[in-house]
């Protein structure tokens, strides 16, 4: 998304090496990319993650303890030297090792626990702190979605793997290295046999896998299709239903779905013999122990002692090897919170001067500009939206941008508000660029209200209030009424003090849309920039909304993007924005709207367009009486 | 395949607890399940068999007789024991994985017949989120939970009591020792896990609630940034986050010992063994054969109690994943007569006595009557909220009214046809919708057999046939799912073009209010006109010039509490002459076209 951050990308040399195997267009980024991405977080827990690490094994060196005494119990039972306090002590500490061994396991996971929600916080306040900073333009409403899902679900995820990651591979692959290696010591050619099921299993597991692989593409294919099937399904349904077109809809959707079973059935069939062998395999080593023991013991090469040994504690411990399997599927889990953090990352922060600027009177000028979207998929050339846009607003007066949708105003409008920088050309206020004051200094001077406004989980003053964090109440109120909004807070439940917000009081888009004009006026800048501010407004409240807007612009210097063209046919200055054959946005015309109708291009063509659409009504075509007319 | 879905929903609800819904789920190929489970027992009983074999080589080493023979023998055991084994294993694993992909394909196919009878009012809600992953989602949970841990679960609590049964000939009192762990582990792990369950759902009402204010941040970054208060958010941010951490360790501090506790009761069974092995061996009265077998035994009892705590997670998704799958199945689907009760006599709508609610004590409309004849024109306005567009629905039957009834033609919506009611009627939607698909397509939908004339001339009168012939491939460029060939504007005119093709008597209307261009306003507003030439036209008005026309206008409107009601009626020249709410109305909307922005 950084669309010129070509050359500032390279201060973050730490992910710029990592990116191109991880992105989020779904392609597979590979585990280091995952691991390398979360380990500067996991720095804050390091301690807890050792020491969940050094827990984990001290469990699994205990977890050999009733093997042990079970081997000592039977040992003495079978050379008939074991007496009844031997049987006992061994019971005991079969009992303490037990005990300890479930304990250590228990503390080990809940230290590994600790440290990963510690982790979890850092991404987390990782991403705050660099949406606070990345262009204004990253957050688009499309994104805005993606990132308070990955913030809150995809972390969260990374909880399974973060957890349970330290204790059970340090479980599993301690229990295969610990009792491989005390096999070892006990006899190593029947260790070297107890190991030999591996050398089957692997090539086995190796050559499921691969008969699998393209059956289980198959697969995932045809899943996905289903999945999208099964949602346009239910999206589509009410037109689907209104149209009488169920049958044929229903029967595509099944179709999908038994696709998917098919080719996971088809997968299962294939991939079965092969698993099936490995899992039976994997644990039954004694099908070599039990022969080359017996062989050994009955060659008198290896004492009764050492063969009991094997057959309590190599019998079946090879089964780790599979939880080692289990969890590398996991990894993939890391990778997917890592995505957007990488994103994050290489969104650089649009240069930020310090010292704040002084400034003359508001005046905007645009001088030349032209931008470019960076495209959303990588590898795509940026293109083009605005081109050779030069204008002068002066303070006090009325600047409104006119024109078919997707000719760029709205890009043009965000620009003014530094949502990104501009590629080439400038835009100054009060005769300073607009990149060379700070971030916080532009925002003083601009109040922008678009079409739609977020309220926060707040009270209705305290949203109010974000205008001006030290307004008193009885300015909060003034700026209430200037709006048009004292009268419908007064309705609310609890007046000013009611809380807004997703979970707080339902308003109108209008009512909306004038609490963010009080806000906008508190605030008081010497610039106002509308984009359809009315757009979503319940044309009950449409006039109450306007009387907010002029009471918001009284005095200022405003720039405004409006479609209904009556509202702005008294603007002091009407830039007419199209893009000509599908090129970059570029100002066609300009002047009063008395000159622009004469002149006969396509304002007055957009003009004449909104006459026409007021003077035919439904009603007459439902009666049949504009034909008449016609 | 309905029929067995109905066999599932009809006694009290699809859900019955993990395993019940399961086997109902398999309904007539319960068998499958139940062969996946039996082989798995039986690979369970194989693999009893080395294990039986080991205890004898000690026991015959023990009495010192143990030879080459027997060794051959042991060794030819053990090796049939594991292709047997096998051949167990790749049966079982063949009825759970293939049975269980093909029984979740099938249960998906009559979910999908289910929600395809819902009120439609059910699909275009917040809920149809939680249907869609009702129907992808979680059957993939429950198709996991099924093919992999279920008969591991049967085969985990299988195998021990198979083990047990046999030892009980050997000696019963050395079975009891072994079993008692077990016997004190279950209570206490039915125990655990409904703690798990209560602190689980604390915890996820505690992490939601966080979790709002964390997002909350997200939201409203850009208007944190644009009022200079990142600084004030920011620090609201860190606090819900610091909280989700909070939250989260101290359920941790709850659930992670009790995970190892019921595994580690189970596990204790090693000493007691021993220890009765030591009291009833030693100078009791058990020969020391018996001794060893059950030394040998005692740990391979245990080994696959280990696995279910692995599987429990699994059985705890597959569970949830149930239960959303329920609540969608136990929504009440719409009923339709199957056949022609009877035929519309004309184009009129009525309404008569109709009252409607979401819930059934919060009303949303009360007590509406009015008729709209064949070719005249019906405005709804109203102030937001007053249920405008639940008029259009009940018409279409995106819900039904609580009271009252609507007709058509003289005919209760109620005892037509769905294909009766949607010929007769025609939805015209605020939000568009466009299906994967050539533009043709998305017309053609709107009359099945329309020819390639009849489709250019509804694009036509739609005013979309200019812009479609001008896209590169014209009517066979690909639309929808985030299709950004089209914009806003000529999107509305491709499905209006598809509305005039289906040329319904009864046109609904949600008039466009969003704004466009007013080259596209003009267009759309030009094609809305062939769509509605000589229809019975029912609105919900916005525009002046639509408003004014209207045959009749009706005004909606709520008094303090109660559901909204219609408070006056009549054309627009009446309607102002009586100087009410609408006079009031107008003459704010009228203000408003002519407001001039000035500075």
């Amino acid at each position: 998304m950084a669309s010129d951050g070509a050359g500032s990308a390279l201060d973050d040399t730490g992910t710029a090496s990592t990116s191109s195997g991880s992105s989020t267009a779904g392609s597979t980024p590979s585990m280091t990319d995952g691991f390398r991405m979360l380990l500067p977080f996991a720095r804050v827990g390091r301690g807890a993650y050792i020491a969940s690490a050094v827990t984990a094994l001290a469990g699994t060196l205990c977890q050999l303890g009733p093997f042990y005494a079970v081997y000592r119990a039977l040992l003495g039972v079978v050379d008939d030297t074991a007496t009844r306090s031997d049987l006992y002590r061994w019971a005991v500490i079969a009992g303490v090792f037990v005990v300890a061994q479930h304990g250590l396991m228990a503390w080990s996971t809940w230290m590994s626990h600790r440290a990963a929600f510690a982790t979890l916080e850092q991404v987390r306040l990782r991403i705050g702190d660099r949406l606070g900073k990345v262009p204004l333009g990253f957050v688009t409403k499309r994104r805005s979605g993606e990132v308070q899902r990955t913030v809150n679900d995809d972390v969260e995820r990374l909880e399974l793997f973060l957890a349970h990651a330290i204790p059970d591979l340090f479980a599993a692959a301690g229990t295969l290295v610990i009792t491989t290696a005390w096999l070892f010591v006990v006899d190593w050619r029947l260790a070297l046999a107890a190991l030999a099921v591996l050398l089957v299993c692997a090539p086995i597991m190796a050559f499921g896998v691969r008969l699998g692989a393209e059956g289980l593409e198959e697969y995932h294919r045809s899943l996905g299709r289903m999945n999208g099937s099964i949602v346009e399904f239910i999206r589509a349904m009410p037109v689907v239903r209104t149209f009488s077109r169920s049958e044929e809809v229903f029967a595509e959707t099944r179709e999908a779905i038994e696709d998917a079973a098919r080719y996971q059935a088809q997968w299962g069939r294939e991939f079965l013999p092969a698993f099936s062998a490995y899992y039976v395999l994997i644990v039954s080593n004694v099908v070599t122990i039990a022969p080359v023991g017996a062989w050994l013991w009955l060659t008198d090469r290896l004492s009764t002692a050492d063969l009991l040994f094997f057959f309590i504690v190599g019998l079946g411990y090879l089964v780790s090897v599979t939880r080692l399997f289990e969890f590398t599927s996991q990894l993939t889990n890391l990778t997917m919170a890592a995505g957007l953090v990488l994103e994050l990352d290489e969104a650089t922060p649009l240069p930020e001067v310090d010292e704040r600027a002084v400034l003359g009177d508001a005046r905007v000028v645009v001088d030349d500009l032209s931008f470019s979207h960076s495209p959303l998929e990588p590898g795509a050339s940026p293109r083009l939206v605005l081109d050779g846009v030069s204008f002068v607003a002066e303070p006090g007066t009325v600047t409104a941008f006119v024109g078919p949708s997707g000719a760029g105003k709205t890009t043009l409008a965000k620009l003014l508000c530094r949502f990104w920088d501009v590629d080439d050309g400038s835009i100054s206020i009060g005769g300073v660029d607009v990149r060379a004051m700070p971030a916080s200094q532009l925002m003083e001077q601009i109040s922008f209200v678009f079409q739609e406004t977020f309220l926060f989980d707040d009270t209705v003053s305290g949203n109010i209030r974000l205008g001006r964090p030290d307004a008193s109440d009885a300015e909060v109120e003034s700026a209430a009424r200037s709006a048009q909004a004292h009268g419908f807070i007064e309705r609310l439940p609890q007046g000013y003090a009611t809380r807004l917000g997703e979970r707080g009081a339902r308003l109108s888009g209008g009512e909306r849309q004038r609490i963010a004009i009080a806000r906008a006026l508190l605030k008081g800048a010497p610039i106002v920039v509308l984009d359809e501010a009315t757009a979503y407004a319940d044309p009950e409240n449409e006039a109450a909304l306007q009387d907010a807007l002029s009471e918001l612009v009284a005095g200022r210097t405003l720039i405004m993007i409006a479609h209904r063209l009556s509202t702005i046919s008294g603007a002091d200055q009407i830039l007419v924005v199209d893009a000509v054959d599908g090129g970059p946005g570029t100002i066609v015309e300009r002047g009063e709207h008395r000159e622009l109708l004469q002149a006969g291009g396509l304002y007055a063509r957009l003009w004449e367009a909104s006459e026409l659409t007021e003077r035919v009504s439904l009603g007459d075509a439902v009666r049949g009486d504009d034909r008449e007319r016609a | 395949m309905t029929a067995t879905g109905s066999t599932t929903d009809d006694t009290s609800g699809f859900y019955r607890g993990p395993i019940r819904t399961t086997w109902a789920i398999f309904g007539a190929r319960s068998s499958e399940l139940r062969w996946a489970v039996l082989l798995r027992l039986l690979q369970a009983v194989f693999a009893g068999v080395p294990v039986a074999a080991v205890a004898w080589i000690v026991e015959q080493i023990r009495v010192d007789d143990f030879d080459r023979g027997d060794a051959w023998l042991a060794g030819a055991a053990v090796t049939l024991s594991i292709v047997a084994q096998y051949l167990a294993a790749w049966a079982s694993n063949r009825y759970a994985w293939v049975s269980t992909f093909e029984v979740i394909g099938e249960a998906r196919v009559r979910s999908l017949a289910h929600v395809q009878r819902l009120p439609l009012g059910v699909l275009s809600s917040r809920r149809s989120g939680d249907v869609s992953a009702a129907l992808t989602s979680d059957y993939e949970m429950v198709s996991t939970f099924v093919s992999t841990s279920l008969p591991v679960l049967y085969g985990a609590i299988g195998l021990p009591i198979a083990v047990l049964f046999g030892l009980v000939f050997i000696d019963v009192a050395l079975t009891l020792a072994v079993a008692v762990s077990i016997v004190v582990a279950i209570p206490t792990f039915l125990w655990i896990n409904a703690r798990f369950a209560v602190a689980a759902r604390e915890r996820a009402g505690l992490l939601a609630i966080a979790n709002t204010r964390v997002v909350e941040y997200v939201r409203g970054i850009n208007e944190a940034r644009a009022y200079n208060q990142v600084g004030r958010q920011l620090a609201s941010f860190r606090a819900a986050v610091g909280d989700v951490r909070r939250i989260n360790d101290q359920t941790a501090v709850k659930l992670v010992p009790m995970a190892f506790v019921a595994i580690g009761i189970v596990m204790l069974g090693v000493p007691i063994s021993i220890a009765a092995v030591s009291y009833r061996a030693l100078g009791g009265p058990v020969d020391i054969g018996t001794a060893v077998i059950f030394l040998v035994l005692v740990l391979q009892v245990y080994a696959p109690l280990v696995q279910v705590g692995v599987q429990v997670e699994n059985l705890r998704l597959g569970d949830a994943s149930l239960q959303q799958i329920g609540d969608v199945m136990d929504l009440a689907p719409q009923e339709h007569p199957a056949e022609v009760r009877a035929e519309p006599s004309s184009a009129d709508v009525t309404f008569d006595g109709v009252a409607f609610g979401y819930e059934p004590d919060e009303p949303v409309l009360g007590d509406v009557g009015f008729t709209a004849s064949a070719g005249t024109m019906t405005a709804l306005v109203g102030s937001s909220g007053t249920g405008k567009t639940t008029i259009l629905n009940l018409i279409a039957r995106f819900w039904d009214p609580t009271e009252g009834t609507v007709r058509i033609g003289g005919v209760d919506v109620r005892d037509l046809t769905s294909d009766q009611l949607f010929d007769a009627v025609t939805v015209v939607f605020q939000d568009v919708y466009l299906f994967q698909g050539t533009i043709r397509d998305n017309i053609a939908f709107g009359r099945s057999g329309a020819t390639d004339e009849e489709i250019h001339a509804a694009a036509m009168a739609a005013q979309a046939h200019d812009f479609i012939v001008a896209l590169p491939e014209g009517y066979d460029t690909r639309v929808g799912e985030g299709g950004g060939t089209l914009s806003g504007g000529e999107r509305q005119r491709v499905s209006i073009a598809r509305a005039i093709l289906k040329d319904a008597p009864i046109v609904l209307l949600d008039e466009p209010s969003a704004s466009v261009d007013p080259l596209n306003e003009r267009a759309i507003h030009e094609a809305l006109t062939a769509l509605v030439r000589d229809k019975t036209l029912i609105v919900v008005a916005h525009r002046l010039s639509t408003i004014r026309s209207a045959t009749q206008i009706l005004v909606l409107g709520r008094d303090a509490e109660g559901p909204s009601r219609i408070v006056e009626r009549g054309d627009h020249d009446e309607l102002l002459a009586a100087s009410g709410a609408y006079a009031h109305q107008w003459g704010e909307r009228a203000r408003a076209a002519e407001w001039q922005v000035r500075t």
